[in-house]
């Protein structure tokens, strides 16, 4: 069989999945419904063409030569300076407007071919696309007519050697590629454009039909419309060729990096895995600020929070971002994965990479993507992720949320395939405390740590101890401390569901019976119905802030007017911390907490309140 | 109105001169012509492999094509239309029948 020669289209992943482009000399029919982005494809196609120094014509059937030029322009791809440089004519074949035309019987299409060759002759052209077929013959000609017309088409082009693009309106059923139903048999290649509804959403796919004598990629692969025209996601992790020196740099953990022999290797991704409250948020972050830190762009992308919020979650525990972002060496990007299309996803985080250049990306957390997609969209989501990583050579760092079961389950293995690195976070509770762990579950091309280690949130982010080293004392000091909050009854007022959670469980462990909301209003509620030992409150709340809260339950005069509080917050200025006395806290904590210290506290002012039992059951 | 010493249609015919179809339409249109006034109508046969430009600034495509250029507006007759619409088009113009 002898090789194809292909012309290289130059639109994002196309020449991937054809396996470098379409057949020199041959046609080449793209079919498509309405609006599946037909002539996006052949606009760019002709401008490639014309770039790469193949000139080009371009046949304007269905819109005017304007029309397409103007879109052209639009999407940056000059047209009108290839016009004037003399690679690119626009040739009006639209239907005329200004006076009926009637069709019967036999004709043929030497009009257009004598132009078309003359043209081609006048400009050099070796290629040229039609938009559209469809649209050429319509009124659509008896069956034997038009097959004799469209065969008169492609081998007219072949004979004047040109490589050929050909678009035409799909079928709206599978019996036949287009509702012409002709093209495909006299074209080496097919591609289709589709546009489907899937999930409650619309869904952008390709597939290479038939490819004569070429292999190809087989199925549909996703792709976007996007402001820079279509873009393919090759759902195959490509490598981007070249050796990979077996370079380490730092997770921002020093511990972490001795548990991997040395820290991650390049070019790599990790999974961070892990139940809500396990650290995964705050690992990412260091992972980002250390990154940024050792001079490297960074790009991260939080799927869970407001920036805002993102943001002033790190300043709270050591990790100030802004003057990392000030410097251009860290992007901090939030959104929300509903508001968008997995595609167009995959078209920022690709627009990023070529932009911005990073060499470190994060994604907080995929799981968020998980949600708001079907199945087999999110599987295509995450092996054209990786695939794009992986051609571009970036080390990324995902977070995973695992919903019940535990961090070193097996979850879907095309995540573990794509995975170089997986790490499991977990809680691992004993009778005192809510201990956090951290294990390295898999790591392509590296010894590491077999063992769990202890992971600790504090000032700074996360730091990590070796379990078996401080499973002793801490059992000694359980055996002391369990139970020591036992017959309290705490009410917890935290509007962050994943903090409201993790204070919840350590409250749990250590004895006490919890009451949690979510608002000051809830709080109120709940304080005229129960007699609280305590409460553990944030002071950013949805409806009022925490010093009104506890204003308005010391003023109310009920339950609650004397049960001692302790501010749990990320507000951390002496300003906030005066003013949280003002309002009547007892405890000031900054977030994140040590379980201990929490503990600590509320058996302090639950005990100090429980010495003078006519105020702690509330009210005179 | 165009003035009594001017045609009053102006038609041109675009063959392709190696298809049965054109020559055909041809041959109809131009026994249509025998039977009108021949100084009312301007009529021209012009082979798409010379004209091309012509044919691109008339947007003709496909052969054999009819245009009717005056009276406005045009009027494009692609096919056998040509021949079968002829005598009925001259009539519709105002072309008197052959003495």
């Amino acid at each position: 069989m002898t090789e194809v020669r292909k012309l290289a289209l130059g639109v994002p992943g196309f020449d991937v999945i054809s396996n470098g482009g379409i057949p020199e000399g041959r046609s080449t029919l793209v079919a498509g419904r309405s609006g599946t982005g037909k002539t996006l494809l052949g606009l760019q196609v002709a401008s490639h063409l014309a770039r790469s120094g193949v000139n080009t014509v371009l046949l304007a059937v269905e819109e005017p030569p304007e029309d397409l030029i103007t879109c052209a322009d639009s999407l940056g791809l000059d047209m009108s300076g290839a016009i004037r440089a003399g690679t690119i004519v626009v040739s009006d074949v639209t239907r005329p407007m200004d006076g009926p035309m009637v069709v019967s019987g036999e004709y043929d299409i030497s009009g257009l071919m004598h132009r078309v060759e003359y043209l081609v002759k006048q400009l050099g052209a070796r290629a040229l696309v039609l938009d559209s077929v469809t649209a050429l013959f319509s009124p659509r000609p008896p069956a034997e007519l038009l097959r004799s017309l469209f065969f008169q088409l492609v081998h007219g082009f072949r004979k004047m050697g040109l490589t050929s693009v050909l678009l035409a309106e799909g079928a709206p059923d599978s019996a036949s590629v287009t509702t012409l139903g002709v093209e495909d048999y006299v074209c080496d290649m097919v591609v289709l454009l589709r546009n489907v509804f899937d999930a409650e959403r619309r869904r952008r796919s390709i597939e290479i039909n038939k490819y004569r004598r070429s292999a190809h990629y087989k199925g549909e692969y996703p792709c976007a419309i996007t402001s820079r025209g279509l873009t393919i996601f090759p759902l195959d992790a490509r490598e981007n060729g070249g050796e990979r020196a077996a370079e380490r740099y730092s997770s921002g953990l020093p511990a972490l990096d001795a548990m991997i022999s040395g820290g991650l290797l390049r070019d790599s991704i990790a999974i961070v895995r892990g139940p809500t409250g396990s650290g995964k948020t705050l690992l990412a972050g260091l992972y980002a600020r250390a990154g940024a830190l050792r001079g490297e762009r960074v790009s991260y992308w939080g799927f869970e929070e407001p920036r805002a919020v993102l943001l002033r979650n790190f300043a709270a525990i050591g990790m100030p971002m802004e003057d990392l972002e000030a410097k251009g060496l860290l992007k901090v990007t939030c959104s929300y994965p509903e508001a968008m299309g997995f595609e167009d996803l995959l078209v920022q985080l690709r627009n990023r990479l070529e932009d911005y250049d990073p060499s470190l990306i994060v994604l907080d957390s995929i799981s968020s993507i998980e949600h708001s997609l079907s199945d087999k969209a999110f599987r295509q989501f995450m092996v054209g992720l990786a695939s794009m990583l992986r051609e571009h050579r970036r080390s990324a760092l995902l977070t995973q949320t695992i919903q019940g079961g535990s961090a070193t389950e097996h979850t879907a293995p095309y995540l573990s395939t794509i995975a170089d690195m997986i790490l499991a976070l977990d809680y691992s509770p004993d009778d005192f405390d809510l201990n956090r762990t951290i294990r390295v579950l898999k790591m392509r091309g590296s010894a590491h740590t077999q063992t769990a280690c202890r992971l600790r949130i504090g000032e700074g982010g996360l730091n990590i101890e070796h379990f078996a080293v401080k499973q002793e004392s801490t059992r000694r000091r359980s055996d002391l401390r369990s139970r020591q909050l036992e017959g309290l009854h705490v009410l917890v007022v935290e509007d962050y569901g994943d903090a409201r959670e993790a204070t919840v469980a350590a409250l749990l462990r250590d004895g006490a019976d919890v009451t949690a909301v979510g608002s000051a209003s809830e709080a109120l509620e709940a304080a005229q119905q129960h007699a609280f030992d305590a409460i553990v409150c944030d002071l950013g709340l949805p409806d009022v802030d925490g010093y009104t809260l506890l204003e308005r339950l010391r003023g109310g005069g009920g339950r609650g007017a004397d049960t001692p509080a302790v501010a749990l917050t990320g507000w951390t200025l002496p300003e906030e911390r005066q003013r949280a006395q003002r309002a009547g806290f007892a405890g000031f904590l900054r977030k994140p907490v040590a379980l201990d210290e929490l503990r600590d506290m509320v058996a302090r002012l639950a005990g100090a309140s429980a010495a003078a039992p006519a105020t702690r059951d509330g009210g005179p | 109105m165009l003035p009594a010493s001017e045609p009053r249609v102006e038609l041109v015919l675009y063959v392709n001169p190696t298809s049965a179809a054109s020559l055909k339409v041809r041959t109809l249109i131009e026994k249509a012509l025998h039977d009108f006034d021949a100084s009312a109508v301007v009529f021209e046969v012009l082979d798409v492999s010379r004209e091309v430009l012509r044919a691109a600034e008339d947007r003709v495509i496909f052969a054999p094509t009819l245009v009717k250029k005056r009276p406005e507006p045009p009027a494009w007759f692609v096919g056998d239309a040509g021949g079968q619409m002829v005598a009925t088009l001259l009539a519709a113009c105002g072309v008197e029948k052959a003495r």
